[in-house]
């Protein structure tokens, strides 16, 4: 493990901390008395880990931020400071910055020079309220190269862990070590205790008491996999037996799957097994599965012509394992909407007070998966419509009053998941979208006829969903001018997504935003004119009927294609790409295609069927259509192109 | 007098009968000509997309961007020009050389398709070679 991997575990632990620190700010500031005192307890627990983490890793400003903030806690803590609205500002801010700090420490840039400014203040805040607590300077104990760690009290396995000599960052490795032995079973205590560990506050060896239904060998060979550690010694002080090196027994063990269990961790609940991955490696994987999915399509289509049945029957086999291999490769990537729907609250709290309205905001659906790189992309959309909701969507608290609706105003975050989308609904109980200006600016800048007077919901939303169309008066610095829906709806509709927007006057908005499970790999309609293959997204694919002239109508001088009741107009892929070769002599295709509630009917050559495709992007050209959502590779090898559904309709 | 430059390691290609050059550092890889996928919409001298290993490249034809009535290059090699983190190919009859040229700034006189596009002339034992900004020509392209 080099430093570069210290910093990558330091910025992953103190990111969830500081987002800890968050929620409980939330809590302490809505918080009624003991709720407060939890919040404030959570809060300096994480302040404290921060700080000790990040002078091991000699992050001084961080270090000194998260010192004084502490300070500041404590006082609070013991009572001798409340919890007042300066108090709280100083502690919201000192929050921001300390992310900050962390996020720059770890890149290697200068902080802002804020950070200095508040760790004086706060030292100022915390003279003011007297600092009891002793001086805070690391004492490097004097190292014995003895087993030193008293064995800790109570029930359990005891485990001695003695650290390398001279080992870098040994608190970081301790935790290491504990956390890999939590990852065995339930850690009940250590010694010394961990914040004291984790401020280098030991000498090379500590000890900690465990309850694991795995064998001492399996629990040392976990341990020593940490990293940098000497020895591991199991078992009470008087019968320690054997120090255990012996890697190739616990190995041996493993493979047998012997795990004696010992007859008092029988009740221990059995802990969950991960390893952490880097990002990256799981990319690689994926773009792998993707090759390799196409390479299926490529031998399907070469064992169809095959009379070799056993070669048939071994590509059928071999195309089976391929989909279990691409099932199991995208569950892994798949993470809970939390990991960014947990920075909302704080951000929902910020903007409400900015513009002085009541937001009582809630989330649902925090445990919804969805593929680690569409959760990364769908964040800022989603900041955008909360900022809009609480901007330009809910009232202030007098507006509200007045039209008897109560003085603070509902947002709802919801996540929900069906077959192969994720729903992102963002719902506020606000004035609604003032359909009369849109129309008004609408008619303004020519988008609707002059003598239009109403709008339909789906009008709204590709009115408002065009690039600068903003109705805003007023600019505030939370959403700024001409950047609104649109930047969303692009942004949605790049990841193959779709967005959907109800809103009813002084009742409320709710945005929908619709999104395929990964970005990767997509079912998709191969479809043909003449010699060019183009792809369709299955998910917009309604069915697809025989393009008979039996079916073909004309009203108001367009043709349209009646099936059963329903009246579809037509769009023809040949005119659309501009394809000037002659029409085919056979019956051409219709392929039904519908986005929320608009459906067209697009008609093609021939139709050559279903297959997983491989969505990737190409660099944008100048002048060509905007009708394409990216390009995959087909058996061939040669690249066609991915027809964006919601382009067209 | 014409401004002259520094020598550089340039690429010689030519397209239909004239020889053309581009700095050599712009060029990532040389690969035999293959049959791009068209791109509706797109200006006529963007034959289409192509796959290299995966990735999707847009592939230009010099000839035609420069002489919109040429034919098409249908053979040849395609040279596989970097331009930033882009990756851009340019079809071309045939690659010939790389010599160290010297340049020397053009005259105004190269026609109203190469503005922007040509860089210089180099002079070569039997004749001169007109020097392509392959950046021009990428962010021409490209948005």
């Amino acid at each position: 493990m080099d430093s570069a991997q210290y910093a990558e575990l330091f910025l992953t632990e103190s990111r969830e901390h500081v987002s800890a620190i968050n929620h409980a700010l939330l809590d302490l500031e809505r918080g009624d008395g003991a709720r407060g005192t939890d919040a404030i307890g959570a809060i300096f627990r994480s302040v404290h880990t921060i700080k000790g983490m990040s002078a091991t890793m000699g992050y001084a400003p961080v270090a000194a931020l998260a010192h004084e903030l502490e300070t500041l806690l404590d006082m609070m803590r013991r009572g001798t400071r409340t919890a007042d609205a300066t108090v709280m500002e100083l502690l919201f801010t000192s929050a921001d910055l300390l992310e900050h700090a962390i996020e720059g420490a770890v890149q290697g840039v200068p902080v802002s020079p804020e950070v200095g400014v508040m760790t004086a203040r706060l030292k100022a805040e915390g003279k003011a309220g007297g600092d009891q607590r002793s001086s805070v300077a690391i004492q490097m104990p004097v190292d014995t190269g003895e087993w030193s760690a008293p064995a800790p009290d109570g029930a359990g396995l005891l485990v001695r862990v003695r650290l390398v000599e001279g080992t870098p960052l040994k608190g970081v490795r301790a935790f290491l070590v504990v956390q890999a032995a939590r990852k065995l079973g339930e850690v009940a205590a250590v010694s010394p205790p961990l914040d004291e560990l984790q401020a280098d506050k030991f000498n090379h060896d500590f000890a900690l008491r465990l309850h694991s239904d795995r064998s001492q060998g399996e629990v040392t060979t976990a341990l020593r996999n940490a990293g940098d550690v000497a020895e591991v010694r199991i078992g009470e002080d008087a019968d320690v037996a054997t120090p255990a090196h012996t890697m190739e027994f616990s190995v041996a063990e493993l493979a047998q799957g012997v795990a004696p269990v010992p007859a008092k961790a029988a009740t221990v609940v059995p802990q969950q097994r991960s390893v952490r991955i880097d990002l990256r490696r799981l990319d690689t994987l994926m773009n792998l599965i993707g090759e390799l999915v196409i390479t299926r399509g490529r031998l399907n289509s070469l064992a169809a012509t095959s009379e070799d049945p056993a070669l048939v029957e071994t590509v059928a086999q071999a195309s089976r394992l391929v989909a279990d291999l691409q099932d199991e490769i995208m569950t892994s990537r798949m993470v809970p909407v939390w990991q960014v729907f947990d920075r909302f609250p704080r951000l929902v709290r910020d903007a409400a007070r900015s513009l002085d309205k009541q937001v009582e905001f809630t989330v649902e659906g925090k445990d919804v998966e969805l593929d680690r790189s569409m959760l990364e992309e769908v964040g800022d959309p989603i900041v955008h419509l909360l900022r809009n909701a609480v901007d330009h969507g809910l009232e202030t608290p007098q507006e509200r009053t007045s039209k008897g609706k109560p003085a603070t105003g509902r947002l709802l975050l919801s996540a929900t998941r069906d077959r192969s989308a994720v729903a992102i609904r963002v719902e506020d109980d606000g004035r609604g979208i003032d359909r009369e200006r849109v129309l008004r600016r609408a008619r303004e800048s020519g988008l609707v006829d002059v003598g239009k007077l109403e709008l339909s919901d789906e009008e709204l939303v590709r009115l408002i969903a065009r690039a600068g169309f903003s109705t805003a008066e007023r600019v505030t610095d939370l959403s700024g001018r001409g950047v609104g829906v649109d930047a969303v709806y692009s942004r949605v509709r790049a990841l193959g997504g779709s967005v959907d927007i109800r809103s009813v006057k002084d009742e409320g908005t709710t945005v929908t935003l619709r999104l395929p499970l990964t970005l990767a790999i997509v079912r998709s309609l191969l479809a043909r004119i003449g010699g060019e293959t183009y792809a369709l997204a299955m998910t917009h694919v309604r069915e697809t009927v025989e393009f008979r002239p039996a079916l073909l109508r004309t009203v108001q001088g367009r043709e349209v294609l009646m099936l059963r009741d329903e009246v579809l107009p037509i769009v023809r892929l040949r005119t659309l790409v501009e394809f000037d070769g002659a029409p085919p002599r056979g019956l051409e295709q219709a392929i039904i295609v519908e986005l929320s509630e608009r459906r067209a009917a697009l008609v093609v050559d021939a139709l050559i069927g279903q297959q997983e495709i491989v969505v990737k992007q190409f660099d944008a050209v100048r002048d060509a259509r905007t009708l394409f959502g990216g390009a995959t590779i087909l058996g061939d090898g040669a690249p066609a192109l991915i027809i964006d559904v919601s382009s067209i309709l | 007098m014409p401004e002259a430059r520094a020598a550089a390691r340039t690429l010689l290609f030519r397209v239909a009968e004239r020889v053309f050059g581009c700095d050599i550092d712009a060029v990532r890889e040389i690969i035999p000509y293959r049959r791009a996928t068209r791109l509706p919409g797109a200006p006529t001298y963007v034959q289409g997309l192509i796959n290299l290993r995966g990735t999707i490249v847009t592939m230009l034809d010099l000839g035609a961007r420069l002489d919109a009535e040429r034919a098409p290059v249908r053979d040849g090699s395609i040279i596989l020009a970097t331009h930033g983190t882009r990756v851009v190919g340019i079809a071309v009859d045939e690659v010939m050389d790389v010599q160290m040229i010297n340049e020397e700034a053009i005259a105004a006189g190269e026609g109203e398709a190469a503005r922007g596009l040509v860089r210089g002339l180099g002079h070569l034992d039997d004749g001169v070679v007109v020097l392509v900004d392959i950046h021009a020509l990428v962010s021409q392209v490209l948005l």
